[in-house]
């Protein structure tokens, strides 16, 4: 039996095949040259993340550490998969799907077939109709794949380049295997949809979170994941030409075989039989012997995992007790989550270089911001600064995401995994010496007028990156702080405050209150304020105060103006008339471009916001003006007494001198060319 | 998985730049400016009848007639606008008698051709650098050497380009670049290659042109280079253009991501080392301006040395240089810190007083004004200071402003360090090791200290952090950190 092989090599599904069952965080944090003392600790993670406790009972004081997770929800599979490709997962799962986490269950060459064939008839009669999810974007599925964070975990595609990749570097394969997805495009497509839509649906287990896809996001994504497929067929099991088993033989082999210890099908099935507890396993026997038979889960084990598994297992055996302390149980379920293939949380974890490239921003102003930009964050302390209703609201996927210029989103693992950190967090984070902070407020005067002082341009410019409301800031987009009170704890706010770049881990916040006498009440002013930011007024500088509309018939004068102007190109030069008439030059091509009456332009985008976008004429009537010919190039201009600019250049090595002068309400143009002297008349 | 090891070297000194009260030494004077002008000083030019002219980044050029009148208020001040209209002006020079501003598409000379105080000829002094209309394309200088040619230094270019630039969207030319215009010319092509934000470019007093970065991709900590032909600093965005027929600099044939800046003079062909880098964080956050004393004395014992403006602590380092095997390499020293808002720019005015240009727009600084004028006028007082630090074969020399007294020098806290060449943002430092010092030996005269070092490395920053010192007359050092960057050990 060979792959299905797509036309396309580039796609993310022809990821190199993985040859045993593979557990990406085992992968990541046990090497073979590591010691006993720490491959122990792999083992433990293998047997939780495999499923082994589903079947083997493990002494009261493990069972905890070791739970079981649920595994995939078959209630509707019939719908997703194919009978053959149903099939070929039950027959051979290692077979199938290169590296998954599901052990086969049929290891001989006869004997099993008719079981096969029953277990693929009762799966495939399991189904329900799904919604039809809008039609696939394929390109825009691509770069969703790429941008939000799949390949934190799944292979990137070789056809695909990071954005800010720069183009001096060659893109770099990822060192850590991916997670295969090599099932992905025998689903039929709209299933995949929905289930990208919300895979805790399907997988409780969080292990595939929910990446908050729309709809249309989430068929996109599968779009792209179909795209190139072959359909699938099982030649050898039209070849063995089974007969018939019958829905109900399969429903009783569902459960005699143990599926039911990890998958959910329909209500009322037998429960899951339990298998030797760990205590009593032999090494070397059972699911790690050399060839199980069949009847016993077969994992594909490499040599290295069931050294871990031998020890985790003999450790077990000795000992009673395995008790952690609140750190390591922090440690050991986001080990499990994998919450470290993106954060990096007291030294461990984050996302390697490799697939860190991927990791983009969709805002370019905040390219000076760095990885700050784009990787996820840091989570030292995360414990102590954020508030028990934010992380909860971050973790059960009901918003609370601040930073809307990632590209990246934060996942759903949902509530059943990880109510378990946010109760421990706050605990495991708490700091040595607490620092006292005086929320209260109201009990001093004006305390939220002063906190609005002293985020405002003129008092600590607090605005000049961070943004609040619906205003941003008037430099790069950093964390906006509407929400700062529900999200922070007061007490960690202070603490960052006071000493940002010992507080959190490569910040680039200044250290605003270094030297400051009063540092404690302007903080707690600070807070109070942002505690009643509604019906408050914005920090001055957010507000526009000023006009930045430029009114020549204000200044009496003409009004000369070079920056970004839409049709006028990066080097225009725009004059206005206090006639109420104007005009754009474009420096590069050497002409005037267009003209056009009424308002002039606005110096909001050029002044004020730090990308500079470009600016368009406010007026109306606007004229573009014939394309020049022969070659030009600028030399600058000259005001007249009247502060008129005359544009110097040189056409074809002759110097001109062209003049738009406004007469009348149109525009009298005078070119001189070699002193050769000639006029004409715009009106329009 | 094997992880690069790096050890964070104790980032958080407690900003030892805030050692002892400047206004001992320096007392700032800060200038009024015209209401309703955002005097966000970008360029600062001394004329020769002692009129300081600005450049605001908005786009206008200010003279001040009288920038040393006491108390400084506008009238007092004398403020005139002298030119306007022009794009995000970011430097500023006077040459030869007449003003040249650096927008961001061109350098224009500005002149007053009937003599009633308004330029009125804006004549397009150089320009050939693309201009995509992404926001970080900052251009910077004039600086004009010995033979009147003009250099520059560009940004590389970061955020969204924009359509409407039309081919510069797809290719800004020079970015990352400084460039040279010979004189005579009006086109601006480069000369060296490797730069993220080189927000200052100036003089030497032997006259050579250096620049400053701000640290990010491939730009570990701010650094301090020696700008001539051909020389290469690291950032990858450059070499498109290295590849241009005719570019003065040679493209390494790859570039290596990770490796430390020691490792890369040698495996990356061409990769040159800053003259001195100022580490992150110690010495503030982006350097900006820089400034060469030539007041003969009259701003204290720093004659000839440069001032380096920095950002985030809204203050000025010093910065020693000497050449050793042909190229420069230094140290740097704290100044001064806490002005009003970020120093963008610097300068001296004929009264020997520095003056500082400010502006944080784009990001926020220590002082939280939003721009503004400062001097820094010597009180008269000599500090005691490490005036030098130069590199010895097997050690080092401290040269100090006034005698001191010798003490135990076992107290030094001395460590050496490098950083990473990366296209991750910024390098923490990496490789630290404690120096092994030993014979220290003060001079009779009690201004020269040299000190053995078992384990010099060369391509390390190398740190010091002196032990409280006092000078015969009991006065107690100012500042007490210094850190030498040993590209080559003498």
């Amino acid at each position: 039996m060979a792959l299905s092989i797509c036309s396309a090599r580039a796609h993310p599904l022809q990821a190199e095949a993985i040859n045993h069952t593979y557990v990406f965080n085992f992968d990541q944090f046990f090497l073979p040259e590591d010691p006993d003392e720490h491959v122990i600790e792999g083992g433990y993670l293998l047997m939780a993340e495999l499923n082994c406790t589903a079947c083997h009972r493990v002494p009261e004081t493990w069972k905890e550490r070791l739970s079981a997770k649920p595994g995939p929800d078959l209630s509707a599979v019939g719908s997703r998969l194919d009978a053959d490709a149903l099939w070929l997962m039950v027959r051979s799962p290692q077979h199938r799907k290169k590296g998954t986490q599901m052990p086969g269950l049929f290891s001989g060459e006869d004997g099993d077939a008719e079981k096969v064939e029953a277990l693929t008839e009762y799966l495939s009669s399991l189904t329900k109709p799904a919604r039809l999810l809008p039609k696939a974007d394929l390109a825009r599925g691509k770069e969703l794949y790429h941008k939000v964070g799949c390949v934190a975990c799944h292979e990137p595609a070789t056809d695909y380049r990071p954005e800010k990749l720069s183009a001096e570097m060659s893109v770099e394969k990822p060192g850590l295997a991916s997670v295969p997805l090599a099932l992905a495009d025998s689903y039929q497509l709209n299933e995949l949809a929905h289930f990208l839509h919300n895979p805790l649906l399907l997988r409780p287990s969080g292990r595939m979170p929910n990446m908050n896809l729309t709809e249309q996001e989430a068929s996109d994504i599968a779009g792209y994941l179909h795209s190139g497929r072959t359909p699938e067929q099982a030649s050898e099991r039209a070849a063995l030409k089974v007969v018939h088993q019958g829905v109900e033989k399969g429903r009783t082999l569902f459960t005699q075989m143990n599926c039911v210890a990890c998958h959910q099908t329909e209500p009322k099935l037998g429960k899951a039989i339990a298998a030797k507890s760990v205590v009593e396993l032999k090494l070397k026997a059972g699911c790690l012997s050399e060839k199980p038979t069949s009847g016993i889960p077969r994992y594909d084990l490499n040599d290295f995992q069931k050294r871990a598994l031998s020890l985790a297992i003999t450790s077990i055996q000795k000992k009673t007790a395995s008790v952690l302390t609140g750190l390591q149980k922090v440690d050991w379920q986001m080990t499990r989550l994998n919450c470290y293939a993106c954060h990096d949380r007291n030294g461990k974890g984050g996302p390697e270089d490799s697939r860190a490239a991927y990791f983009g921003s969709n805002d370019g102003s905040a390219e000076s911001l760095g990885e700050l930009a784009h990787l996820p964050p840091n989570l030292d302390n995360v414990g102590r600064k954020l508030t028990r209703g934010w992380l909860q609201k971050i973790l059960y996927g009901q918003g609370g995401s601040v930073r809307p210029n990632m590209d990246t989103r934060m996942p759903n693992f949902g509530q059943a995994q990880t109510e378990m950190l946010v109760d421990l967090l706050p605990e495991t984070d708490k700091r040595e010496t607490p620092v006292t902070m005086d929320i209260s407020g109201l009990q001093k005067h004006h305390r939220a007028e002063i906190g609005r002082g002293l985020m405002g341009a003129k008092g600590l410019a607090c605005i000049a990156c961070h943004g609040l409301k619906d205003r941003k800031s008037l430099g790069p987009p950093v964390i906006r702080l509407t929400h700062t009170v529900d999200r922070l704890q007061p007490e960690y706010f202070k603490e960052l405050l006071l000493n940002p770049q010992a507080t959190q881990v490569g910040t680039m916040m200044p250290p605003m209150f270094i030297g400051r006498k009063k540092a404690d009440q302007e903080i707690e002013s600070i807070w109070t304020y942002l505690k009643e930011i509604e019906g408050q007024p914005l920090p001055e500088g957010l507000l526009s105060t000023e006009d930045f509309e430029l009114k020549p018939e204000k200044v009496g004068r003409p009004i000369i103006f070079r920056s970004f102007i839409e049709g006028a190109g990066s080097h225009a030069i725009a004059v206005g008339f206090s006639e109420g008439i104007h005009a754009a030059f474009d420096s590069v091509e050497c002409r005037w471009v267009f003209i056009w009456k009424g308002r002039f332009l606005d110096a909001m985008s050029n002044w004020q916001s730090r990308e500079m976008v470009p600016i368009k004429p406010l007026g109306s009537d606007l004229k573009n003006l014939p394309k020049a010919s022969g070659v030009r190039e600028f030399s600058g201009y000259r005001l007249s007494k009247e502060g008129v600019p005359t544009m110097l250049y040189l056409l074809n090595g002759l110097s001109v001198e062209d003049t738009l002068r406004p007469i009348d309400g149109h525009f009298e143009r005078v070119i001189k060319i070699n002193g050769q002297e000639s006029k004409e008349v715009l009106s329009w | 998985m094997v992880k690069v090891i790096v050890i964070f070297a104790c980032l958080f000194l407690g900003y030892p730049l805030f050692a002892q009260d400047q206004s001992d030494y320096y007392r700032t004077v800060t200038l009024e400016t015209p209401p309703g002008v955002n005097m966000e000083a970008s360029g600062l030019a001394m004329m020769p009848d002692g009129k300081l002219a600005v450049s605001i980044r908005k786009g206008e050029v200010w003279i001040i007639r009288n920038p040393s009148a006491e108390p400084p208020t506008v009238a007092n001040l004398g403020y005139k606008l002298f030119a306007s209209g022009m794009h995000e002006i970011l430097g500023l020079a006077y040459h030869e008698g007449d003003l040249y501003v650096t927008q961001r598409s061109e350098v224009t000379r500005l002149r007053d051709t009937n003599g009633d105080g308004n330029a009125d000829e804006y004549y397009s002094a150089t320009k050939g650098w693309g201009v995509s209309g992404a926001y970080h394309e900052y251009a910077y200088g004039p600086v004009f050497d010995r033979d009147g040619n003009m250099y520059n230094t560009l940004n590389c270019t970061m955020g969204k380009t924009w359509q409407g630039a039309g081919a510069e969207a797809k290719h800004p030319l020079w970015r990352g670049w400084s460039t040279i215009t010979p004189k005579g010319s009006h086109t601006a092509t480069g000369f060296s290659a490797g730069f993220r934000s080189p927000c200052g470019i100036g003089l030497n007093a032997e006259g050579d042109v250096f620049g400053t970065d701000q640290q990010g991709n491939w730009i570990p900590t701010s650094p301090i280079m020696h700008i001539r032909k051909g020389a290469f600093f690291g950032h990858a965005d450059s070499l498109a253009d290295a590849r241009r027929p005719g570019s003065p600099v040679a493209p390494p044939a790859k570039l290596l991501d990770g490796i430390t800046v020691a490792q890369a003079v040698t495996d990356v062909p061409g990769y040159c080392l800053p003259a001195v880098w100022l580490p992150y964080v110690k010495f503030g956050q982006s350097t900006t301006g820089l400034r060469c004393d030539l007041t003969s004395g009259k701003f204290g014992p720093f004659e000839k040395q440069m001032f380096v403006g920095e950002f985030v602590l809204s203050g000025v380092n010093r910065v020693f240089m000497e050449k050793v095997g042909g190229e420069y390499q230094g140290a740097c020293f704290p100044f001064v810190s806490g002005l009003q808002s970020a120093t963008l720019t610097l300068n001296f005015l004929m009264d020997g007083s520095m003056i500082v240009g400010q502006s944080n727009r784009g990001w926020n600084s220590y002082g939280n004004r939003s721009f503004g004028l400062q001097r820094l006028v010597p009180t008269g007082k000599l500090p005691l200071e490490v005036l030098k630090l130069e590199a010895l074969k097997d050690g080092f020399k401290f040269t100090f402003t006034q005698p001191i007294h010798s003490t135990d020098w076992s107290q030094t806290r001395a460590q050496s360090y490098t950083y990473l060449l990366t296209a991750k943002y910024g390098s923490p430092e990496v490789d630290p090791q404690a120096l092994q010092l030993s014979d220290w030996s003060l001079s009779k005269d009690g201004l020269i200290l040299t000190v053995r070092c078992a384990n010099l490395r060369a391509g390390y920053v190398h740190e010091f952090e002196l032990p409280e010192l006092r000078s015969l007359k009991g006065q107690k050092i100012w500042h007490r950190l210094c850190a030498y960057t040993l590209n080559r050990i003498p």
